[in-house]
């Protein structure tokens, strides 16, 4: 991995592990600079209450000029938020981890703003392509080009 | 540029908040006026041409050097050494980085002063690695040259100034004395004083003059090489000194040969190989007889040539005009016959001219009708040189001849004409005294014829009988009327 990048990285995971995360975050793992994984829980009145949802992030060289991948993970143990935004495959259709990415953002920013857009969900549904998309979806969910609607 | 840790956290304000890091290169958006490092906001503003920060439409056109009091601030943060991990404690400004790492820091790994080495050492151990550097110069301690370190096993082998150990007595010297010791060291194996002559023993010194040398069967008969040797060493002085001359000869041969090779190509034709040159000995007198031809005056030319001329005459034909060819080999000679004897004398006699006069009986006129003579053959076996002359002198006489024959011409014909000039008046004076006399017979028959002629005028006129031409003369008929214009 190139300086630019891990030097990014390692600034960030410095400043996590000593200020710690945003409220309802936390760090899992964070082994290399590659991949790393939060877990994030929406705290309040929400449709979320009480579940834990798994996140993660892949990181290119590229970082932080282009955005990292984020999506959720889905296994036996967690799955992906029922959320318009949210395909079943875990994949988020969000503007700022695509079009909208600027290189101030970070891991954290992006949590925050997941967290809210969890929080502000009005009904539990799946996006109305949802099958459509999970069934030709890449692993990588960078490698798509959502459309935004601005919900 | 790489890692740095900052001492104390820098302020908030003076961190990019793309790399996170402190300004590096403080660059700020002339349209929005957001400030970044320059190479973060360089890469950002080619990824997407926004501003990272509010999104703001940025081209790398808008970037400008951000404030000087911001470089100020970046530059003079307290950063620690990025040798700290080799040891280095010691902060500084970080605009004093390079120039720490590059003269100062002792953490720092340089290349080694000795130019083979090329190990990096760090800037801390240099001193000591001088010392332990195997490429590093150091003094022999016995010859005291100065060589390198990883040189001076390899000296210690050569220098003469270490001690050696002889490899057949295994005594210790200085290497200096190695060949001293060689010379007289008795275990020293040396090979027989008569190796030369074909011994081929060799043992320790010792052994040859206690044991060898009581047995060796080349020692017994050492007079007889000796002798032997001597003989053979002047032999072959001799030997070339002879073949020294040889040499010389030859080239003397070969220059002389040359030389010959040039005479012949000069001579041409006059040249005979040594059998040829065997031609009839007439060669001499022939060649004589022809620096006779056509007799010249007598002159410088000697009596004794003539003498050979006359011994050499009755090998021709006598006869003049009768060229005969008197040798086979000789075909030239034909054209030089030579003089006739008789041809010879009377060449001299001028009174000769009368011979076209045939009124006149000359005793030497009938062997005078041959203008040729014989000339003497051109011979080829004779000298280039004798043939030249002789040729030369043949030609001096002919023009000699030529001359004296052009003045006889003269001679004669004056002679003739002088002749002739007389008769005519002799002729003419006849003429006159007939005409006298018939002028009397015409008086004497008019008188007659007229019956009294003059008596007394014809007296005188008889005297006139006395000059009656012989006659012989007076044979020739006058078939015209007489001549009276006479």
């Amino acid at each position: 991995m190139t300086s630019i990048s891990s030097r990014r990285l390692r600034k960030e995971l410095t400043e996590i592990q000593t200020e710690g995360c945003p409220t309802g975050i936390t760090l899992l793992s964070a082994d290399n600079f590659e991949t790393w994984y939060f877990s994030i829980e929406i705290l309040g009145e929400s449709l979320y209450q009480g579940e834990v949802f798994k996140l993660m992030f892949r990181f290119d060289s590229s970082y932080p000029i282009s955005a990292p991948a984020v999506q959720f993970v889905v296994n036996q143990e967690s799955t992906a938020p029922v959320h318009p935004h949210v395909y079943s495959n875990g994949h988020i259709c969000a503007s700022i981890l695509g079009t909208e990415w600027s290189p101030v953002l970070s891991v954290s920013a992006v949590c925050v703003t997941l967290q809210s857009m969890l929080a502000s969900c009005k009904s539990k549904e799946r996006p109305v392509d949802n099958d459509r998309y999970v069934r030709y979806a890449p692993d990588n969910p960078k490698k798509t080009r959502f459309h935004y609607d601005g919900k | 540029m790489s890692m740095m840790d900052y001492v104390e956290q820098p302020n908030s304000n003076l961190i990019c908040c793309i790399c996170h890091a402190p300004f590096t290169n403080p660059t700020t958006a002339r349209t929005c006026l957001h400030t970044f490092c320059h190479d973060c906001i360089a890469v950002a503003v080619q990824h997407s041409p926004q501003c990272p920060i509010d999104r703001s439409s940025l081209s790398l056109d808008d970037l400008s050097p951000a404030n000087p009091i911001v470089k100020h601030l970046v530059d003079e943060l307290i950063i620690e050494c990025p040798n700290r991990v080799s040891g280095c404690t010691q902060t500084f400004q970080r605009q004093l980085l390079s120039a720490h790492v590059k003269d100062t820091c002792l953490y720092v790994e340089i290349p080694c002063s000795e130019e083979q080495c090329d190990k990096l050492i760090l800037r801390k151990d240099v001193g000591k690695h001088k010392d332990a550097c195997v490429y590093r110069s150091t003094q022999c301690d016995g010859c005291g040259t100065t060589i390198k370190y990883s040189d001076l096993s390899t000296h210690n082998s050569e220098c003469p100034s270490k001690s050696a150990m002889c490899n057949f007595c295994f005594e210790e010297f200085p290497r200096s004395q190695s060949q001293a010791h060689a010379a007289t060291c008795l275990d020293y194996e040396i090979s027989c004083t008569q190796a030369d002559n074909g011994c081929s023993w060799t043992g320790p010194r010792h052994q040859l003059s206690d044991e060898h040398i009581l047995s060796c069967p080349y020692e017994a008969i050492k007079g007889f090489f000796f002798i032997n040797s001597t003989q053979l060493s002047s032999l072959n002085t001799e030997n070339a000194a002879l073949r020294q001359k040889v040499y010389a000869l030859e080239s003397v041969v070969q220059t002389m040969r040359r030389d010959i090779q040039t005479f012949i190509n000069v001579l041409g034709p006059w040249y005979r190989s040594h059998i040829q040159s065997q031609s009839p000995p007439i060669a001499p007198s022939s060649i004589n007889a022809f620096d006779h031809l056509f007799s010249a005056p007598p002159g410088p030319s000697s009596s004794s040539s003539r003498i050979t001329t006359n011994q050499a005459q009755p090998s021709f034909s006598a006869d003049h005009g009768e060229l005969t060819a008197h040798n086979d080999i000789d075909a030239l000679a034909p054209y030089f016959p030579l003089p006739h004897e008789h041809a010879f004398q009377e060449s001299h006699n001028y009174p000769r001219s009368r011979r076209s006069f045939s009124g006149i009986v000359d005793p030497h006129l009938s062997q005078r009708t041959l203008p040729l003579t014989p000339v003497a053959p051109l011979n080829l076996s004779t000298s280039l040189e004798g043939s030249l002359s002789s040729l030369r002198d043949s030609i001096a006489a002919v023009s000699t001849s030529v001359d004296s024959l052009a003045r006889r011409n003269d001679i004669a014909l004056t002679n003739e004409s002088m002749r002739l000039n007389e008769e005519l008046g002799s002729l003419k004076y006849a003429v006159h005294g007939i005409r006298l006399q018939l002028h009397r017979l015409m008086m004497d028959r008019n008188a007659q014829v007229t019956g009294r002629g003059g008596e007394p005028p014809s007296g005188p006129s008889g005297n006139q009988t006395i000059f009656y031409p012989p006659i012989s003369m007076m044979t020739p008929s006058f078939p015209g009327p007489p001549g009276t214009k006479l």
